[in-house]
């Protein structure tokens, strides 16, 4: 029950996320030269990336400590 | 329970990791996203200044090779530390003089980063001079808090050390401290200073 439910929450995420619109919206980022979108997406990447990496490189260090 | 039994059982939690240690990871984790979102927020006002020129007309350069020098007493300090704990893992006397040398060129760093400040503020550039200077004064002065606040420990460390009182867990949660003000630093020299 718990897991369907779950599962039904994580595709509906996932289904927002490919909405093109929705997911490109920034009020910023596609404004300027291409070199300053390029900046723009670039960090946006590092600061989404970073703390997830950080978080699984502690979880997986973690893991294989205690394995 | 009998004894004998209690003493042949594996020791519960021998392998575990210090509480200290893992504290000391988790902070750093949080001290890494904190220099992501200043040096980030750098790059995005870089890449956006009017103009396109960086660093903006009028304001000084900053000193490259000269700094490029620091950044290698740094990297000295790091590897000092490296080797103290590799030499601890014998006796910690034999690891004292690198730990000693770990903090002079620490304190080095930082006191010629203080001389390169005091020659960017007579020549003009300040926190209120432009964006550059703001960025500048704040991500370098942020790493320099860390600096010193990380040398204050390994100095703290140093004479618990020499009388043999030293925790090892202790020893690993400072060490991981260092490194980070260590390794941080190439990174901030990159987006700032190039």
């Amino acid at each position: 029950m718990l897991k369907s439910s779950a599962l039904r929450v994580l595709a509906a995420v996932a289904g927002t996320s490919l909405v093109p619109g929705a997911a490109w919206a920034c009020p910023g980022c596609m404004v300027g030269d291409p070199k300053t979108a390029g900046t723009y997406f670039g960090m946006t990447v590092v600061m989404s990336a970073l703390p997830i990496l950080l978080v699984f490189g502690l979880g997986y260090y973690l893991w294989r400590r205690y394995q | 329970m009998d004894s004998r039994i209690a003493a042949s059982a594996p020791r519960r939690g021998g392998n575990r990791l210090p509480n200290s240690v893992l504290a000391m990871i988790i902070f750093v984790v949080a001290e890494i996203m904190f220099f992501a979102g200043l040096i980030s927020a750098h790059t995005i006002a870089r890449a956006t200044v009017l103009g396109g020129v960086w660093p903006p007309v009028g304001q000084p350069r900053l000193p490259v090779a000269h700094t490029a020098f620091n950044t290698a007493i740094l990297l000295l300090s790091g590897a000092l530390l490296y080797l103290a704990n590799r030499r601890a893992r014998d006796s910690y006397a034999k690891a004292l003089p690198f730990l000693a040398g770990a903090i002079a060129t620490g304190v080095a760093f930082v006191l010629l980063q203080g001389v390169e400040w005091v020659a960017l503020l007579r020549e003009g550039l300040t926190m209120t001079s432009s964006a550059h200077g703001a960025f500048f004064y704040l991500i370098v002065g942020a790493h320099a808090v860390h600096a010193v606040v990380a040398i204050a420990v390994l100095t703290a460390i140093y004479f618990p050390m020499r009388n043999g009182s030293l925790e090892p867990s202790t020893f690993s949660a400072v060490q991981i401290f260092w490194y980070f003000v260590v390794l941080v630093w190439p990174i901030i020299y990159l987006r700032v200073y190039l």
